[in-house]
């Protein structure tokens, strides 16, 4: 008896051990998050503890600024269309190399995380130097160089749903039950492995809107995104920086929210087939 | 790999490809699906080279080991996909679905999702999308081997009732061999790429014609020829350097002509309906079934026993696999 007490008593401190430790590296983490909304609401604040009035007017004018929107606009419309190409390329061509070519699918696994070994920058110098003189506009760069550093992510995501429904076999059933390829993938693949390609879609798009360097690198004032707007405004007006940003992280964690509710609904349905 | 492999499956008949993991079994069953291709060789199904024919128009149905059923389809919608794909009207699709529901007794389940349902009922939904669209030739690829035994043993008699109802040619792949023996009519055992035996399940299981196949099917007694002549001088040798013996085989009580043959009793293990008893006989291992049934239990740890064997149940395993008919070759001996 007096041995089970000693031991429930040890694993209670250690709990509370982890728990100390893990708030410590949630407030460090979210207490500049939380600062930079509070300065985003605030009047004036120099030297208070908190701000000494809130107003929403930094707010009100960030949202109705044209500049501004028309950023978001193309911030939107460039990482959308983008991810959606990608999506696109990405998703038939690993179907068919998983399904009909599995022997090329750890050459292609390699090839993908090749990406992660060059830096943005590096990149972007590359890219200036071989197509600035061919006159295929900066812009058809950028997607295509967002295509590539998407693959390896959207390549993950895709290939665990791919292996989880066992594409291979469920092609080749539908195959015997004289589907085409294409049928079989329109029919039976593609709703089966919708979680993830949407996991993979929302994880993409949220990487890219937050892309700086290359963007700005190859396409700069042309193109302006609004990660470029950010970087403008956090040297002018510290307020509406602050307001941006909040809104930035909101718009990010609502994203990952969803995120993480749909991939445990996926784990959930998988489990339960 | 395949090492030209040879067999035919007459029409209508429940044909067994039967083997150990890895020898080639389920290669051979997706090479006839056309899923993996063939180095060389022909397959014919009525006469017709469907060789080089694509997957979609060999008319064959098969069941996966996994089932293989689609996930975002309801189980109506499963059994009428391979209708669809022949773009069948759908009034015939729905008449046809609820008779291949009412034929593998699913009927209240067409709406369920595979993974609502349990594994023996995703198998026969997996069986009835497969035969729906009356294939030629259907293909089972360990159709049981994820199910518990108790649904095993119910669901291959179901299994061979829906075969002979239809009187589909039907090759199934297992390495099961009470499965194997229980619902085909024929069996070929496989091992390392080869047929290496064909024939009913009975002389597939009375006369292996090798030491893997009476090493692989059943629980048979194998004895070299010295150690059998040790155990039962009477024993007239054909030559050959073993001899197996199935456990059953051996009795308690003599007949004329039977084989006398001496071993102590060195364990007794209750398996359910069997009791095996093991023996030991000139330092060989050997061992004897008898049903379960407490008046015939004559047999105590340590005692010395008599048994019974019936000269023909002692088959000659030659070195290479061809067949021996030992049945003729005893008799000849005898009259010699």
């Amino acid at each position: 008896m007096n041995d089970m007490n000693v031991s429930i008593k040890t694993r209670r401190k250690q709990m509370g051990a982890s728990k100390v430790i893990l708030l410590l590296v949630l407030a460090y983490l979210f207490i500049p998050v939380l600062v930079t909304v509070l300065f985003s609401f605030a009047t004036q604040w120099h030297h208070t503890l908190l701000p000494e009035g809130l107003t929403l007017d930094t707010y009100r004018s960030l949202f109705t600024d044209i500049t501004v929107l028309r950023a978001l606009g193309r911030s939107t419309v460039l990482c959308a269309g983008t991810t959606l190409l990608a999506l696109g390329v990405i998703v038939p061509m690993e179907f068919v190399v998983l399904t009909f070519f599995p022997r090329l699918e750890k050459l292609l696994q390699s090839l993908l995380m090749l990406t992660y070994a060059v830096p943005g920058i590096i990149l972007a110098i590359g890219l200036i130097r071989t197509y600035s003189s061919t006159g295929i506009p900066m812009l058809i760069i950028v997607v295509g160089v967002y295509v590539i550093l998407l693959l390896p992510i959207i390549y993950q995501a895709v290939k665990n749903s791919l292996l989880t429904i066992k594409a291979p076999e469920l092609v080749h059933s539908a195959t015997l039950l004289g589907s085409s390829p294409l049928q079989a993938f329109l029919k039976v693949i593609l709703p089966c492995i919708a979680p993830g390609v949407l996991v993979a879609a929302l994880l993409s798009f949220s990487i890219l809107f937050g892309e700086f360097t290359l963007i700005n690198m190859l396409v700069g004032g042309k193109f302006k995104t609004l990660q470029m707007i950010l970087y403008e405004t956090t040297n002018k007006d510290a307020h509406a920086a602050s307001a941006l940003t909040s809104a930035y992280f909101l718009m990010m964690g609502l994203l990952t929210l969803f995120l993480i509710k749909r991939s445990n609904a996926t784990t959930r349905k998988g489990e339960r087939g | 790999m395949l090492d030209g492999v040879e067999f035919s499956a007459p029409e209508g008949s429940f044909t067994t490809l039967l083997g150990p993991s890895g020898c080639g079994k389920t290669t051979l069953l997706r090479i006839l699906a056309g899923i993996v291709e063939l180095d060389g060789g022909n397959i014919l199904i009525g006469g017709r080279n469907i060789t080089h024919l694509d997957s979609r128009l060999r008319e064959i149905g098969m069941v996966f080991q996994s089932y293989a059923l689609f996930p975002n389809l309801t189980v109506r919608q499963n059994i009428a996909f391979g209708l669809e794909m022949q773009k069948q009207h759908k009034a015939t699709i729905a008449a046809k679905v609820d008779q291949m529901l009412a034929l593998v007794q699913l009927e209240g389940k067409e709406d369920s999702y595979p993974r609502e349902l349990s594994g023996g009922q995703q198998q026969r939904v997996a069986l009835a999308r497969s035969l729906v669209t009356q294939p030629k030739v259907l293909l089972l690829d360990e159709p049981l081997s994820a199910l518990d035994a108790k649904i095993r043993k119910k669901l291959r008699i179901q299994l061979r009732d829906i075969q002979k109802e239809l009187g589909i040619t039907t090759v199934m792949v297992t390495h099961d061999q009470e499965e194997a023996m229980v619902i085909s009519d024929y069996v070929h055992v496989m091992s390392q790429g080869r047929i290496v035996q064909s024939g009913t399940p009975r002389e597939v299981y009375t006369q292996p014609n090798s030491l893997f196949v009476a090493n692989f099917i059943g629980n048979y007694n194998i004895l070299s020829a010295d150690i059998l002549h040790q155990v039962a001088p009477q024993f007239i040798d054909f030559g050959a350097p073993q001899y197996a013996i199935r456990p059953e085989t051996l009795q308690e009580r003599g007949f004329s002509g039977c084989i006398e043959l001496t071993a102590t009793v060195t364990d007794i293990v209750m398996m359910g309906n069997v009791v095996q008893f093991e023996l030991e006989a000139a330092g060989q291992r050997l061992c004897c079934h008898r049903l379960h049934r407490h008046f015939e239990m004559d047999f105590a740890v340590g005692q010395k026993k008599v048994l019974f064997v019936d000269p023909l149940d002692i088959v000659p395993i030659q070195e290479d696999s061809e067949s021996v008919n030992h049945e003729s070759m005893y008799s000849d001996k005898k009259a010699g």
